[in-house]
């Protein structure tokens, strides 16, 4: 198999763990709002929400940065 | 439903999509709606939009089988999104118009009210998010259909990477019992595997732009309906890559004549990268940045991307959704 293809097959295989993980942290930011009622806690999670959409967005960012660096793009 | 009347849906949907392409081809090329095939030293040219074959033969099998207000929501999301495209086509939209109609993909869902705003997450369990998932929805279907239209580069890529992307969504209705949206990802399946085979390298159609916004809002519309969200974004993880990808490199919607081409063909008729930063990183790049490559080369290069993410996107149903 040639490089590009181990390079992106590796950021595919990384992404996914580090997706795994992104889940992990939102599954102990969710325990420790548990205890929690009203419309603030919903608004809380919705944002949790966000922000995990801004950590995939970084990540996906790194992903692309570090296969570019790998293959030499620049 | 028996299953050999569903059987039988899938194949009719298999050949349905198949003798509409044929008759498309032939249509089209008698109308002189072709375009060159940029990636070919001779660029030989291709009849394009093929997308209204996928789309009739795919909506005209599921309007017969399934019959419900969800089936409703799928169909009038998934016409949005083949007008849209219908009118890139022949048109040419700018930068930005046209992730700004196929958020309106989303209208249906949210109109009808066909969508549950508790996705399953893992290590979580149920999640519901009742304020941002209607604007998820919107965000879905413009980044699905445009990402599924930056794909659509080389000869079969895009109809290939989607059947394998789908796999693990029909997979996961599947373990879950959800039997008619499983069934209608599996008509999903016949009718790009129809389309293939005319798409596959060397290609006789292509599916425009009408195809491709089709297809993404299609399999963003069966995520959003089977619950299947988490799985759907890991079986396309090297869709949302490539468009990700592209969007941070040139930063923003941009027109395409306004972008740098990201790669170049050589005289031996081979694919090689364009090096320095500006220039668009999108994953033919990214093959291509070794040295010159065949088309064939890039295609299957892709395809393995998708077959690995469809196997953890599977490998994530079993562990976690079961």
């Amino acid at each position: 198999m040639k490089k590009p293809a181990l390079v992106l097959i590796a950021v595919v295989v990384v992404s996914w763990m580090l997706l795994l993980l992104s889940f992990f942290g939102m599954a102990m930011a969710f325990k420790l709002t548990a205890g929690l009622h009203g419309l603030s806690i919903t608004i809380i999670r919705d944002l949790l929400g966000l922000l995990l959409f801004a950590i995939w967005a970084a990540l996906f960012f790194i992903m692309r940065q570090l296969a570019a660096k790998a293959l030499k793009l620049y | 439903m028996s299953i050999l009347l569903a059987l039988f849906s899938i194949v009719l949907t298999f050949f349905v999509v198949l003798l509409l392409s044929i008759f498309f081809e032939k249509l089209l090329t008698r109308m002189g709606l072709m375009v060159p095939d940029a990636h070919k030293p001779d660029k030989k040219m291709v009849p394009r939009p093929g997308g209204p074959a996928i789309y009739i033969g795919i909506i005209i099998v599921i309007f017969i089988v399934v019959r419900n207000i969800t089936v409703i929501a799928l169909v009038a999301s998934a016409s949005i999104a083949l007008l849209a495209g219908l009118f890139d086509d022949f048109f040419r939209f700018g930068g930005i118009e046209k992730p700004v109609l196929t958020a309106i993909a989303a209208a249906p869902f949210i109109i009808l009210g066909t969508y549950n705003p508790n996705p399953y997450v893992p290590f979580v369990g149920t999640v519901t998010i009742k304020i941002l998932y209607p604007l998820l929805l919107i965000a879905g279907f413009s980044i699905y259909s445009n990402a599924t239209n930056m794909l659509d580069i080389y000869n079969g890529l895009l109809t290939g990477s989607m059947i394998l992307a789908t796999v693990p969504l029909s997979f996961y209705f599947y373990i879950r019992g959800e039997y008619q949206i499983l069934l209608i990802s599996l008509i999903f399946i016949a009718g790009l595997s129809g389309f293939l085979v005319r798409h596959v390298y060397p290609s006789k159609l292509f599916p425009g732009d009408s195809g491709t916004l089709f297809i993404g809002a299609f399999y963003f519309a069966l995520m959003v309906l089977g619950r299947a969200e988490i799985i759907g974004v890991i079986a396309t993880l090297p869709l949302i890559f490539n468009g990700f990808f592209i969007l941070t490199s040139i930063r923003g919607f941009k027109e395409h004549s306004k972008v740098q081409r990201p790669v170049i063909i050589t005289n031996e008729g081979k694919i090689l990268a364009v090096k320095g930063r500006g220039v668009p990183i999108t994953l033919a790049r990214l093959f291509a940045s070794e040295g010159a490559v065949t088309e064939k080369e890039i295609i299957n290069g892709v395809w393995l991307m998708f077959a690995v993410s469809a196997l953890l996107s599977i490998f994530t149903a079993l562990v976690f959704f079961k």
